[in-house]
């Protein structure tokens, strides 16, 4: 493998509540190489969009990184200041939202919103950042860029709004897209085109891509390799043909086969997670390779 | 074939529209737009569609819970838009409805017992027996009948659509219209509701509509599916024939629109 772009190591996240220390994401470790498109998966509370926030320093409070690295090309984000960690946001890592019209300003027009990207990021200004937008919503796949990049952000679609979020994204050519959900909001053909726009854009800008998603189908179509999450914890991590193909956590092994295909049998029951972890599994979260590029919790390899 | 329970014939809704900042234009969306479809008495009609479909609109004029700018619904024979008041109050605790969030739905205020013990009080019943019935609908739905004394906030959001459902089963109906109800939850949650909504489907011989975008669940749980776009009725039929064989160009582009988890597949259709 490549030298990693990201290498998170160790990483734990926690929250200060009333009812005490939540430990949301609970020695994180994974590595992803350049161009190379990453699903972490889970369900809702297994720290999958906290790792991700975690990336960017962006955990809010009472959220706070309490240990680990987060390597980027080698350096330590955890070590930089706020001023340098806003230079590298947008410009080197970019991310996107499930729900687009919550991170568009509904005072801005689409244009306004990439050129106050360029300007921040590139020190482009002017005619030069108006002909520069209209190119980053062309490569998006919005048609009538020109008249587009005038509107307001009401005035679009959904798919519409994620394809603006992308192009504001792509405008400073990260490294880096993190895609929090980027597809769950929207009906099934937008979010067909949108995938393929994701599948397009990673080789015309050789980005690498940070998945988040809960979406098994959209994991098989996008990503090279997968991580599982559940309680804070990495439970596996392999490539995406092993994830689906030779599953070795009993959680990922029950994910799988819980969720309905259109090859699903009518009338007939879902199968559903059983796997529970016992408090001695829940208390550990170191990994042992099983096969190259295929990592399980210690306990599921006997280790 | 038996007769229909509940007959559709051309309805239509139309929403009158104030489109941009100014409000000037008054244009009509046909929401609903010259819709027929037949329910049987048992079975389940997927009724699916993206977003703007009309799916939802339909499923609330089935219920009267919307008037309709046109058209006719029968419900055992009965027409419902011409029904007078007290008769539709009778009918009304036949049908029932199931929403993706209940959160939204219910009294924050009121527990679990209340909630459910509401919806025993339509049928009359009170005292010992609504707290005996209402430990027995919790039980439907897979949960302690100690849950009685909490309150909606108190629980996931899989619970609370057991607790949903449980309050919609209270009522004793024949018929349910399930409106994206598992739509916002997790994946080993969904599997568990779908299997809860089958179960009670075949053991209470329920007739439902199931709302729904998505259309693997709709495989597992409806009998017959209904595609609507647009406002109109794509195409209606036999679940494995819509499946298997869709007639129609917009019921293929559906289901060549879900991603397949089976990287191999996946990627070859992409």
């Amino acid at each position: 493998m490549a030298e990693p772009l990201l290498s998170v190591r160790d990483l734990q996240t926690q929250f200060n509540t009333d009812d005490g220390v939540v430990t949301a994401v609970d020695h994180v470790s994974f590595d992803l190489a350049p161009r190379e498109i990453l699903g972490v998966v889970g369900e809702s509370g297994s720290g999958k969009s906290v790792t991700s926030l975690s990336v960017l320093r962006l955990v809010a409070n009472p959220g706070k990184i309490v240990g680990g690295q987060i390597l980027w090309k080698g350096e330590d984000l955890l070590k930089k200041t706020e001023a340098q960690m806003r230079a590298i946001r947008g410009d080197d890592i970019a991310m996107i939202f499930q729900e687009p019209m919550t991170s568009l300003n509904p005072l801005y027009t689409v244009g306004n919103h990439i050129e106050e990207a360029l300007a921040l990021h590139q020190g482009l200004h002017g005619q030069a950042a108006r002909e520069r937008a209209i190119q980053a919503l062309e490569e998006v796949g919005i048609r009538e860029a020109p008249a587009r990049y005038s509107s307001y952000p009401h005035q679009l679609s959904g798919g519409m709004r994620q394809r603006v979020m992308i192009a504001v994204a792509l405008s400073c050519n990260p490294d880096l897209l993190i895609a929090d959900e980027p597809t769950t909001a929207l009906d099934v053909t937008v979010q067909a085109r949108i995938l393929d726009l994701m599948l397009r854009l990673r080789t015309e800008k050789e980005m690498a891509i940070l998945l988040i998603t809960h979406n098994m189908g959209i994991v098989a179509k996008l990503c090279d390799r997968v991580v599982v999450m559940h309680r804070g914890k990495i439970v596996e991590a392999a490539t995406v043909n092993d994830i689906f193909a030779q599953p070795r956590h009993p959680y990922t092994r029950d994910l799988l086969k819980s969720i309905p295909t259109l090859d699903s049998a009518p009338k007939t029951r879902l199968a559903t997670v059983q796997w529970h972890p016992t408090p001695q599994q829940d208390a550990h979260s170191n990994l042992v390779e099983v096969a190259p590029g295929h990592r399980v919790s210690a306990w599921v390899a006997g280790g | 074939m038996s007769t229909p329970l509940i007959q559709v014939t051309n309805l239509v809704k139309h929403f009158s529209a104030k489109s941009g900042l100014a409000g000037g234009g008054g244009n009509v969306v046909k929401a609903v737009d010259d819709v027929s479809f037949d329910i049987f008495p048992g079975e389940v009609l997927g009724l699916v569609g993206e977003s703007g479909s009309g799916k939802s609109t339909t499923g609330r004029l089935i219920l009267r819970l919307l008037e309709p700018t046109s058209g006719r619904v029968t419900y055992g024979g009965q027409s419902i838009f011409d029904m007078p008041k007290n008769d539709l109050r009778e009918l009304r605790k036949q049908m029932q409805i199931v929403f993706q969030d209940p959160y939204g739905a219910f009294n924050p205020r009121m527990t679990v017992g209340a909630i459910i013990g509401e919806a025993l009080e339509l049928r009359g019943i009170s005292g010992a027996q609504r707290r005996s019935d209402t430990s027995r609908f919790l039980e439907m739905v897979q949960m302690p009948a100690n849950v009685a004394n909490r309150y909606p906030h108190e629980f996931s959001g899989g619970q609370r659509q057991r607790i949903g459902i449980a309050r919609a089963l209270a009522v004793e109906p024949q018929f349910i219209v399930a409106d994206e109800p598992v739509s916002a939850l997790d994946v080993s949650t969904q599997a568990e509701i779908v299997n809860l909504l089958l179960d009670l489907q075949q053991r209470l011989s329920l007739t439902m509509l199931f709302i729904s975008h998505d259309l693997s669940v709709v495989k597992v749980l409806c009998d017959r599916v209904a595609v609507m776009q647009h406002g109109k009725l794509v195409e209606v039929g036999d679940s494995q024939q819509i499946f298997a064989a869709p007639r129609m160009e917009y019921t293929r582009e559906l289901l060549d629109a879900i991603p397949i988890p089976d990287p191999a597949r996946a990627r070859r259709a992409a």
